[in-house]
């Protein structure tokens, strides 16, 4: 059997046969193309997930990971979900509060309770803050006990700011503890929102577009002495 | 509440990707509407076209937002199914759906004339897809791609950082509509690439897969420092999360091409057999257009027009 070449066919006897126009300018397959890849290129909405700051921590009875999100982070909006495992598995039963602290420089100090309502990954529970000054910050994750525990941070400290674990509160009955790691949240740029910068970018070349394009147009449809449309 | 519960229930409902799929159907539910009501439509645009335009959009949303989505941060495997339904599910059945003129109709006369200006056969938009969607460019891209994203620097680069992730993504399911183009051929026009060519096409594209996925299966170390720290969820440790991961490409990957190859060899059997599936009436409709052909008086048939239908 030897390969052989679709047969050209008149357009009426494709349409007949339920076959696309090919008179049609094929090229507009990248319309719905450019819809949908806007969309996977455009997405940057935070999730859960991103960078694992802190894997597997042993805190009382659990094992903690901890990921924070975007990577790198920036100022505005920062997600850090936990991850909590016992002997039989993720559990979302242990109440977690996070506390952000600048270090080195003056800036308020945040506390987040991190919840399951706030996670996507619904074996995760999340703490959403919204960081508007960057530098380096503390992220303390107080997991049992120790979050109920947790009070106000002070505005300013000075730390050492590797991961570790901090046993606190450590009662037979609800123990607890502390994990935490530092990292540095660089300033947002528009390149970080692509979504605003697509339409700064894209929407002078689509008017410059339309302008040159659409005069070409119209004036090779009066040289042809068509009408306008 | 179970593992299984909290998996099914993690749904990441990115604002972005859910108005680039709703554009994308509002577009071509509203031609294929218009053209319905113009009485053509039913010619041009048969239901199962439809059916696979939308599957093609439910599989981008099964990769994009569903559970899949949101745990490919966490496992390896996840990743994988991510990307196998991206350019093995989601691109061809996009193309199926010859998205070109129901799209074109979804808007008003003089945007059409303007948009068939765009994608006229000498603009440099048209000439630039043309060489993209060669065969040997378009499969040569798709390769390329798909290695390159895993090789393990660029690959933990993209689990690093959100916008490298993103664009990842944007190249995978970018090469596959690429890849697929000469393919399926969804523009009706003559075929670059005949259905026997075409399954001689597929295979580089086969064996890429299944070299990849047998590498990533039957290693004896974890390649990718992002998994390394991820937790031990669902008993499944780093390797054996990249095992799974390679055998989903290397085998559901590869069971995949299997559908594409028979429909190609179905084609190509019926074409060589003198188009039995063609209706009787509409066989010695061409017989009789040959006939008027080979006296000199028949117009050009191929998609050379200088004013699109669709456009009209």
């Amino acid at each position: 059997m030897t390969p052989t070449r679709g047969r050209r066919v008149s357009p009426a006897r494709r349409s007949d046969r339920g076959l696309p126009n090919p008179t049609a300018p094929r090229n507009l397959a990248i319309l719905p193309a450019l819809a949908v890849a806007v969309a996977l290129g455009a997405g940057t909405a935070l999730a859960n997930g991103g960078t694992v700051r802190i894997a597997e921590a042993p805190v009382g009875p659990w094992v903690v990971t901890v990921y924070s999100s975007p990577t790198p982070l920036r100022t505005g909006e920062i997600d850090i979900s936990t991850l909590v495992q016992d002997s039989g598995g993720a559990t979302v039963d242990v109440p977690i509060t996070v506390t952000a602290t600048p270090v080195g420089f003056v800036a308020e100090a945040v506390l987040q309770p991190a919840t399951r309502r706030q996670a996507t990954n619904k074996l995760f529970k999340a703490a959403k803050f919204d960081i508007g000054v960057p530098g380096r910050w503390v992220f303390r994750i107080h997991v049992g006990s120790a979050a109920a525990a947790a009070g106000g941070p002070s505005p300013v400290e000075t730390v050492d700011d590797t991961v570790g674990t901090d046993p606190a509160g450590m009662g037979e009955a609800d123990p607890g503890g502390v994990v935490s790691f530092d990292a540095v949240v660089a300033k947002s740029t528009i390149l970080d929102r692509p979504f605003l910068l697509a339409a700064l970018v894209g929407l002078p070349l689509l008017v410059t577009g339309w302008l040159l394009l659409g005069r070409d147009a119209e004036a090779r449809a009066d040289a042809d002495g068509h009408p306008r449309p | 509440m179970g593992d299984l519960q909290a998996f099914l229930l993690s749904w990441k409902f990115e604002p972005t990707i859910l108005i680039g799929v709703g554009l994308a159907a509002f577009l071509y539910a509203r031609g294929w509407y218009r053209l319905r009501h113009r009485g053509r439509g039913g010619l041009i645009l048969k239901p199962w076209r439809a059916w696979c335009f939308a599957g093609g959009l439910v599989t981008v949303l099964l990769a994009l937002v569903s559970p899949i989505a949101t745990f490919d941060s966490v496992f390896f495997f996840m990743h994988m199914t991510e990307h196998v339904l991206l350019i093995m599910i989601a691109a061809p059945l996009i193309w199926l759906g010859a998205p070109m003129v129901p799209t074109l109709w979804a808007f008003d006369r003089r945007t059409r004339r303007w948009l068939g200006e765009l994608f006229h056969e000498d603009h440099p938009v048209h000439r630039v897809f043309h060489f993209l969607t060669r065969p040997g460019v378009a499969l040569a891209t798709f390769v390329l791609v798909l290695f390159g994203w895993h090789f393990p620097p660029l690959y933990d680069a993209a689990q690093g950082s959100t916008l490298v992730h993103e664009l990842e993504h944007f190249m995978f399911f970018g090469s596959a509509l690429l890849f697929w183009w000469p393919v399926i051929h969804p523009s009706g026009a003559e075929r670059r690439l005949s259905y026997g060519a075409a399954i001689l096409y597929l295979f580089p594209a086969k064996i890429a897969g299944f070299v990849l996925g047998a590498g990533l299966t039957l290693s004896s170390e974890p390649y990718y420092q992002t998994f390394l720290n991820s937790p031990s969820i669902w008993g499944l440790d780093p390797l054996g999360d990249q095992q799974l991961g390679g055998l989903i490409m290397w085998v559901v990957g590869g069971l995949l091409y299997i559908i594409p190859l028979l429909a190609l060899v179905i084609m190509m059997m019926r074409e060589d057999e003198g188009d039995v599936w063609i209706p009787e009436t509409v066989r010695a409709g061409d017989s009789a257009q040959a006939r008027a052909s080979r006296a000199g008086d028949s117009a050009r048939t191929d998609d050379a027009s200088p004013t699109p239908a669709g456009v009209a």
